[in-house]
């Protein structure tokens, strides 16, 4: 066990890549599996880590950018 | 009972069986087997990271990996291993080898599952993973399962053979003979009657060897 845990396992790239791809209107997953070229499990895996660390949010399959997101963006241009 | 004779026993999944669900950390992040549903999975476990036969294993499985993903099937690896340890071992096989990993490996340090599906065999490899593959549909239901002995590298050739060999079964209705690849003919089923059976004798446009064995080429769609 590492002494000291990261919030996310996503790399930066992938971070900015998620959310950038939710950030200018809500998207389900179809529409993100269309935009960005990963296997879907690793687009599940992610986005279910993207929301349940509250970089985004999830409302009846459909995601939306959070406050934390939009932070992260503005920060890691 | 005294302790040493308690032993946990294990319902190990078999061939029908819904695959048993895990949620584990692995080098690509935390996964779910229900990330998989919808396609194909190949899980196959390995005895440890920095071993000869697994590293050649590995670029082997990388090697299949482009045409396990045609067949929408994806790889996932696991072996009781630290998340650390594989991203080493995997960075040294790219640094080695040349070849990049790119399916996830799960890292099952507490061996749920590799108990779950039954790849520790005391006997083989101590509390180290055997060699299993375990083939899961996209309904989550074990198709095919294979053990292989430590000492033993697996065939990279036939894990995708028996994918598409179980694809073309579950698409077509029809069963795969003995050394079947794609392209061969591929067996009807039997007749369930001895009406059937006088039918099928006569059948035009299939290979009747004798009344329950019989062969036909496979349209494409």
């Amino acid at each position: 066990m590492a002494c000291i845990k990261s919030e996310l396992t996503l790399a930066p790239s992938e971070v900015k890549l998620f959310l950038n791809t939710v950030n200018d209107s809500k998207v389900n997953l179809d529409d993100i599996k269309n935009q960005i070229n990963k296997p879907l499990f690793k687009i599940k895996s992610a986005l279910r880590e993207l929301t349940e660390t509250n970089y985004m949010t999830e409302t009846d399959g459909y995601y939306v950018i959070s406050d934390k997101g939009k932070t992260y963006l503005a920060e890691n241009k | 009972m005294s302790e040493q004779n308690v032993q946990q026993v294990y319902n190990l999944p078999r061939i029908g069986d819904p695959a048993p669900s895990f949620e584990v950390n692995t080098t690509h992040g935390p996964i779910k087997l229900e990330d998989y549903k919808g396609q194909w999975l190949v899980l196959f476990s390995h005895p440890a990271d920095f071993t000869p036969v697994c590293t050649t294993e590995f670029v082997g499985f990388q090697e299949i990996y482009p045409q396990l993903r045609e067949l929408d099937t994806e790889l996932l690896g696991l072996s009781i291993d630290s998340t650390q340890s594989h991203i080493a071992w995997v960075r040294n096989i790219e640094q080695n080898f040349n070849t990049d990993i790119e399916f996830p490996v799960i890292a099952d340090l507490s061996k749920e599952v590799a108990m779950k599906y039954g790849m520790i065999h005391p006997n083989d490899g101590g509390t180290e993973a055997s060699r299993a593959v375990f083939v899961i549909d996209p309904d989550q239901v074990i198709k095919a399962i294979i053990y292989y002995p430590l000492t033993t590298g697996r065939n990279m050739d036939e894990i995708v053979r028996l994918v598409k060999a179980l694809q073309t079964t579950v698409n077509h209705s029809v069963s795969t003979p003995a050394n079947w690849k794609p392209g061969d003919k591929v067996l009807v089923p039997p007749p369930a009657s001895q009406q059937q059976a006088e039918e099928r004798m006569k059948e035009e446009g299939i290979e009747v060897i004798d009344w329950y064995l019989a062969k036909k080429e496979l349209k494409e769609d």
